[in-house]
């Protein structure tokens, strides 16, 4: 038997949806009887809708991390080219990756980008085979 | 549309195309969440940088036994307590709110609780972003936090009790 105490301790996964089957019919189950903790899960709902207009205004990741990831990951861009528009375009682009100097070519439609070609996959599939 | 798994299975296996969708779900995340640890936006940038180069480099080891997202913060938070450790040996101490408010923006009721997130013990804000932020389960986050689920639950207790305060 859950007592009052062990159900508030719940109420913000509750209100989330983050708990597990059986705990959310518990804690449904005995919302349902007990306006104390029903009070309490107002008080929590407050807290959330609160919560959530404050983290529209948590600062988002910077510009430039993507191009400092792929430094390490990718290599250093040597240089890029694109050609088009929003709805259609193509770009290709060259970097330094420890020797080597793989070209990327990408076709892009209404913003989503697909892979064409990468020598940088040919050349890992050859060592592979 | 992908799913996170398949997403990294396919990073895992090289694409560079993938690693990009993938950055794009996560790099907001993993940096607001390292901004709420470190409380320094230029060690949250270069935590998320080595967390997003981590997750390229690993993403073969991911085993499957957590989602996506819970696996990718972990590997925010063990970069960001390395780096926390390192900067407090260099005495070096992070010096800027988890948000700044903006009276001229903001609404009274979100500036109340941006202070009082602020002002709350590290565990305890951690556990309400993992919570209201990122929707993990208490289980989740316990495991993240590497302490039992009662803690989880005494933070959230305590945290929740005192943002509720300041909106009454």
């Amino acid at each position: 038997m859950r007592t009052c105490d062990d159900i508030r301790e719940l109420l913000a996964w509750y209100v989330k949806g983050s708990l597990a089957n059986e705990e959310m019919m518990a804690v449904s189950a005995h919302l349902a009887q007990c306006a104390a903790c029903r009070a309490e899960l107002a008080s929590t709902v407050q807290v959330g809708l609160a919560l959530d207009g404050l983290y529209r205004h948590l600062p988002a990741s910077p510009e430039d991390l993507w191009n400092q990831v792929t430094k390490q990951t990718h290599g250093r861009s040597l240089g890029s080219f694109h050609v088009g528009s929003f709805l259609v375009g193509f770009s290709m682009g060259a970097r330094w990756k420890r020797g080597n100097v793989p070209i990327q070519g990408d076709l892009r439609v209404m913003g989503r980008r697909m892979r064409l070609f990468d020598t940088s996959k040919k050349r890992s599939q050859r060592r592979s085979a | 549309m992908l799913t996170d798994r398949e997403l990294l299975k396919r990073v895992a296996d090289g694409h560079q195309d993938a690693f990009r969708d993938l950055y794009d779900r996560f790099a907001d995340r993993v940096f607001r969440y390292t901004v709420l640890m470190l409380r320094n936006r230029h060690l949250a940038e270069e935590v998320a940088q080595e967390t997003m180069v981590a997750v390229w480099k690993s993403a073969a080891r991911f085993k499957g036994h957590s989602k996506v997202s819970t696996w990718v913060l972990g590997i925010a938070r063990n970069q960001a307590l390395r780096l926390l450790r390192k900067e407090e040996r260099g005495g070096r101490i992070p010096d800027i709110p988890l948000v700044t408010p903006d009276p001229s923006k903001q609404i009274r009721r979100e500036r109340l609780v941006a202070e009082a997130m602020n002002e709350l013990p590290d565990a305890q804000r951690e556990v309400v972003f993992l919570t209201f932020f990122e929707g993990l389960s208490y289980n989740e986050i316990a495991a993240l936090q590497e302490v039992p689920s009662g803690t989880v639950k005494s933070r959230m207790f305590h945290a929740k009790r005192r943002l509720a305060e300041v909106l009454t």
